[in-house]
C-alpha cells in the first residue's frame, strides 16, 4: 500500500519534484483536506488526485521516476545477511 | 536378493542417476561427433596405391544434370610440361591435360584445368549412397600418370570455381555432353563468382614418387570447401602444409610420409577446423616457424604427436578450440613469441605439461581463457612478454598461479572470472591500464604481489580491477595516485574489511567504487578529487570510519547519489564538510539514504546541490543544526528521519521536506523563523505531530515569506 494516496498534487517541473498535501498553506491561499470541492483548481499549480497514479497521468511524467510516491514507510529493510 | 522398500511397498528395481557436471559452467565437450575412421560400406572401392596415379571419388547429387568438376595435373614446372596426362572420368568417358609442348596443336587454351560435366540419370544405380541426407551416385576419376608422371597436381575446382571461365574453357565456352548436344555456360559456378561451394570427394587417394606440390583445395576456401571429405592419403615426396586440409568438418583418416612436409615452415591453418579428425599423423615440423591455427576447432582430438616445434616463433590460435584435447606432450613451446589464443576453449584439458615454457613469449593475448577445467598451469616466467591480457579468462577451475611478467603493461582481463585461490605477482611491467584485471575470482583468497605499490603506479584505468572477488580479506598495496577511472575498483568484495589506502587525487570517476562490500567496516584516502562519486560506498553495511575525503571543497565530490546508500552501521561522519556538490541532475540525491544509525551528519553542509533526500530514512537522527543558505534544493532531505526532534537550520531558500519526522510545533517556529524570503517554494511537514498545534499566526511566518506550507 503506498502512504500517501488522496490529497493535493503539485508538480516542480523545474525541480522534476511532485509535492503531496494533505492540507496546503500558501501566501494567498488555503486548500484543506476533503475541501477540494470548494475550490476552483488548480491553484498555484496545485491540483486534487485520488492517487499518486492518477497524479503522474496528470502531469504527463512516468511514476517510475517519482518513486517516494508509492513507497511505504513502514515497511522497513533490514540489513542483508553478511557474509 | 535384497528387498528394497519405501514404506510399506517393495521396490523391485531402482535406477541410479551418475553425477554430472553442469555443463553450463563447465562444459567439458563439444556436441557429440562421429569421429568413426571406418570406411562407409557402400563407397566404391579404391584402387591400390599406384606410382604417378591420383584418384578422386566423387559423386553428383540426384537432379543434376551437367554437374562440372575440374581437376588439374602436370608434369613438370609451371610452363614446361611437355606430356600430356590422361584422365579417366569414371563414366566411360576419358580427358586429357594437355602439356605445353610447341607441337601440339591444341596448346593454345588447353593447358591447365579439365573440366567435366556429370549427369545423375546416366551414372549406374548400384553406385547410390546419400551424402547428408541426399542421394547420390558415385564416380572414381583418374589421373593417370602411370606412363607421363606426375609432378603436381591441383583439385580446387572440383567445387566448380572458375568453371565455365572461357579462357580455361578447352571448347572455347561450350562443350559437347555424351548426346553429343553442345552445352553452354555451366551452372555450377559461373566466372570469377566464389561461392564456398562444397567439392563433390569423398575420398583421395595420391601416390606419385615425383610430386613435389599438391592442392587438394585451394588456401582461399571462398572457392570450395572439401566438407564431405573422410579420407585422404597422400603417398607423395613433399607438399605445401599451409590450409591443405583446413576446413574439412568431416576428415576422419589423413596419412602421408612425415617427410612429406620436412623443410615447410608456414603450417598456418594446416588442420584448421577438422572437426571430427580424431588421430593426427605425425610429421617434419623441425623446420616449422608459423603454426597460426594449425589445429584451431580440431573439436575431436584428445591428444596430439610429440611435434618439433622447436624453432616455432606463431604459435598463435594453434590449439584454440579443441575441445576434447585432455593432453599436450612435452613439447618445446619455448621460442615461440605469438601465444594469442593459443589454447584457449580447451575444455578438456587439465593442465599444461610440468615442463611447459612460453619463455620467449611476447604476447599471450586470452591464451589460456575458456579452460574450464584446467587446474594446473606451471608458472609463466616469460621476461619479454607485453600482452596477457585475458590470460586466464574464465579458467574456472585453476587453483593458482604465478607470474612473472616484468615486462607486460597489457594486462586488461587477465583474471577475469578465474576459480584461483591463489595468485602470485612477481613482476609486472607498469601497466597504464588494469581494466578487469582481477575481477570475479570467486575463490581468491590471497594475492602474493611484493611490488604492488611499484607495478601499479603507472596506470590511470582501474576499472573493476579487483572487483566481486568475494572471498578475499586483504588486498596488497595499490598506487592509484595516476588514476582517473577508479569505477568499482574493489567493489563486491563482501568478506574485506579494510581495503588499501587509495589515493584518488586525480580520480574523476569514482562510481560503485567501494560498492556492495558488506563487512568492510573502514575506508581512508590519501587523496581525494572533485570526482563522480554515485553509489561509491552503497550497502556496505558495516562501514563505520571513513577518512580523507569532505575535508574541505578540495576533497568534495561533484556527484554524491547514493554515495553512502545503506550504510547502516555508519553513526559518525562529524569531520564531514559537504561543500563541493555542483551537479544540478535531480538524481543527485539521496547522499546518506537509510543510513539507519547514523546519528552525527557532517559538522557542515555548504553546497548547492546534492541535499535532496539528503537524510531521507535516517531513523537515529535527532538534531542537525545547518546553515543552509548555498543549497538550492533540499527537497524530501530529511524525509522519514523518524526521531529528528530538532532542526537548527537557517538560511533555507529551497523547498525542503520533513515528511515524517518527529518535530513539535516549538521546532516548526524555529524553522519557519530559519526561512528566508522566496518568490516561490514549499515546506513539506506533512506526519509531524506539532502540526496539529500550530497557530494561524505560526503558518503566517513562512507564508508571509512566499512559502507554501504543507501539512
Amino acid at each position: 500500500m503506498s502512504h500517501i494516496e488522496k490529497g493535493y498534487y503539485k508538480y516542480d517541473q523545474d525541480a522534476n519534484y511532485i509535492y503531496h498535501a494533505n492540507n496546503a498553506y500558501g501566501p494567498s491561499f488555503t486548500l484543506l483536506e476533503d475541501q477540494q470541492d470548494s475550490y476552483d483548481l488548480p491553484i498555484d499549480g496545485w491540483y486534487f488526485c485520488h492517487t499518486p497514479q492518477e497524479a503522474c497521468i496528470l502531469f504527463g511524467v512516468d511514476i517510475e521516476d517519482y518513486p517516494y510516491l508509492t513507497e511505504d514507510p513502514d515497511e522497513h529493510q533490514e540489513s542483508p545477511d553478511v557474509i | 536378493m535384497a528387498v528394497i522398500k519405501v514404506g510399506n511397498n517393495n521396490i523391485g528395481k531402482i535406477s541410479v542417476i551418475e553425477p554430472y557436471d553442469n555443463p553450463s559452467t563447465n562444459p567439458s565437450s563439444s556436441r557429440d561427433l562421429d569421429t568413426s575412421v571406418e570406411r562407409p560400406s557402400g563407397w566404391l572401392e579404391m584402387p591400390p596405391l599406384q606410382d604417378g596415379v591420383v584418384d578422386v571419388l566423387t559423386y553428383v547429387p540426384s537432379g543434376n544434370k551437367d554437374f562440372g568438376v575440374g581437376v588439374f595435373a602436370r608434369n613438370g614446372v609451371y610452363n614446361n610440361c611437355p606430356t600430356h596426362i590422361p584422365i579417366d572420368w569414371g563414366d566411360g568417358h576419358s580427358g586429357l591435360l594437355y602439356g605445353t609442348r610447341t607441337d601440339n596443336g591444341n596448346y593454345a587454351g588447353n593447358f591447365g584445368t579439365q573440366y567435366k560435366k556429370y549427369d545423375y540419370d546416366l551414372l549406374p544405380e548400384n553406385t547410390e549412397i546419400e551424402v547428408n541426407g541426399w542421394p547420390c551416385r558415385q564416380v572414381l576419376i583418374r589421373i593417370d600418370g602411370t606412363v607421363s608422371g606426375i609432378t603436381y597436381f591441383n583439385l580446387e575446382k572440383m567445387a566448380g570455381h572458375q568453371f565455365g571461365n572461357s579462357a580455361e574453357y578447352g571448347e572455347a565456352d561450350h562443350y559437347y555432353d555424351e548426346n553429343n548436344v553442345k552445352v553452354y555456360h555451366p551452372y555450377r559456378n559461373d566466372g570469377y563468382t566464389k561461392r564456398s561451394q562444397t567439392s563433390p570427394i569423398l575420398e583421395i587417394s595420391a601416390s606419385g614418387s615425383s610430386i613435389n606440390d599438391l592442392w587438394i583445395q585451394s588456401s582461399d576456401t571462398s572457392r570450395g570447401r572439401l566438407r564431405n571429405t573422410q579420407r585422404v592419403t597422400l603417398n607423395v615426396e613433399s607438399f605445401n602444409p599451409y590450409y591443405q586440409f583446413t576446413n574439412m568438418g568431416d576428415l576422419r583418416h589423413v596419412e602421408f610420409p612425415s617427410g612429406a612436409t620436412a623443410g615447410r615452415t608456414d603450417f598456418k591453418y594446416m588442420f584448421n577446423v577438422c572437426s571430427r579428425i580424431k588421430n593426427l599423423p605425425f610429421f617434419d615440423t623441425s623446420s616449422a616457424t608459423g603454426l597460426y591455427a594449425m589445429f584451431s576447432n580440431c573439436h575431436s582430438i584428445e591428444t596430439v604427436p610429440e611435434y618439433d616445434f622447436s624453432n616455432v616463433i606463431d604459435f598463435g590460435h594453434v590449439f584454440h578450440r579443441c575441445v576434447s584435447l585432455k593432453e599436450i606432450p612435452e613439447i618445446d613451446f619455448s621460442n615461440g613469441k605469438n601465444f594469442y589464443q593459443s589454447f584457449s576453449y580447451n575444455h578438456s584439458l587439465l593442465s599444461m605439461p610440468s615442463g611447459f615454457s612460453m619463455a620467449s613469449a611476447t604476447g599471450a593475448y586470452y591464451t589460456f581463457s575458456y579452460n574450464y577445467n584446467m587446474k594446473y598451469l606451471p608458472e609463466l616466467d616469460c621476461p619479454n612478454l607485453t600482452d596477457i591480457r585475458g590470460i586466464c579468462y574464465q579458467t574456472r577451475s585453476l587453483e593458482s598461479h604465478t607470474l612473472n611478467v616484468p615486462s607486460a603493461y597489457n594486462v586488461e582481463y587477465a583474471f577475469y572470472v578465474s576459480s584461483i585461490k591463489k595468485l602470485t605477482i612477481k613482476a609486472l611491467g607498469s601497466p597504464t591500464s588494469f581494466l578487469r584485471f582481477i575481477r570475479s575470482c570467486y575463490n581468491l583468497k590471497e594475492i602474493d604481489w611484493k611490488n604492488s605499490y611499484q607495478d601499479t603506479a603507472n596506470a590511470t584505468n582501474f576499472q573493476e580491477a579487483f572487483a566481486y572477488n568475494n572471498c578475499i580479506t586483504r588486498y596488497p598495496e595499490i598506487n592509484t595516485a595516476l588514476a582517473t577511472n577508479c569505477n568499482s575498483i574493489m567493489r563486491g568484495n563482501y568478506l574485506l574489511q579494510k581495503p588499501p589506502v587509495l589515493d584518488f587525487s586525480l580520480t574523476t570517476d569514482a562510481r560503485h567504487a567501494l560498492r556492495d562490500n558488506y563487512n568492510m567496516t573502514e575506508a581512508n584516502f590519501s587523496g581525494f578529487n572533485r570526482c563522480n562519486a554515485e553509489n561509491m560506498f552503497a550497502s556496505c553495511s558495516h562501514l563505520t570510519r571513513v577518512s580523507g575525503i569532505f575535508e574541505d571543497y578540495e576533497t568534495n565530490p561533484t556527484y554524491y547519489r547514493s554515495m553512502f546508500y545503506k550504510c547502516y552501521y555508519l553513526e559518525d561522519v562529524s569531520h564531514f564538510v559537504v561543500s563541493g556538490s555542483t551537479n544540478t541532475s535531480s538524481n543527485n540525491n539521496r547522499m546518506f539514504y537509510d543510513c539507519q544509525r547514523l546519528r552525527n551528519p557532517p559538522k557542515t553542509i555548504n553546497t548547492e546541490r546534492g541535499c535532496r533526500y539528503m537524510f531521507e530514512r535516517n531513523y537515529s537522527l535527532e538534531s542537525v543544526e545547518y546553515d543552509l543558505s548555498a543549497s538550492l534544493d533540499n527537497s524530501a532531505m530529511f524525509n522519514h528521519a523518524q526521531s529528528l526532534k530538532n532542526a537548527h537550520l537557517s538560511g533555507v531558500k529551497a523547498s525542503i521536506g520533513f515528511y515524517q519526522c518527529q518535530l513539535g510545533s516549538g521546532n516548526i517556529t524555529e524553522i519557519f523563523n530559519g526561512l528566508e524570503n522566496v518568490s516561490s517554494a514549499s515546506i513539506d511537514l506533512r506526519g509531524n505531530y506539532g502540526i496539529y498545534h500550530l497557530h494561524q499566526d505560526t503558518l503566517a511566518i513562512a507564508t508571509n515569506k512566499g512559502w507554501t506550507v504543507t501539512t
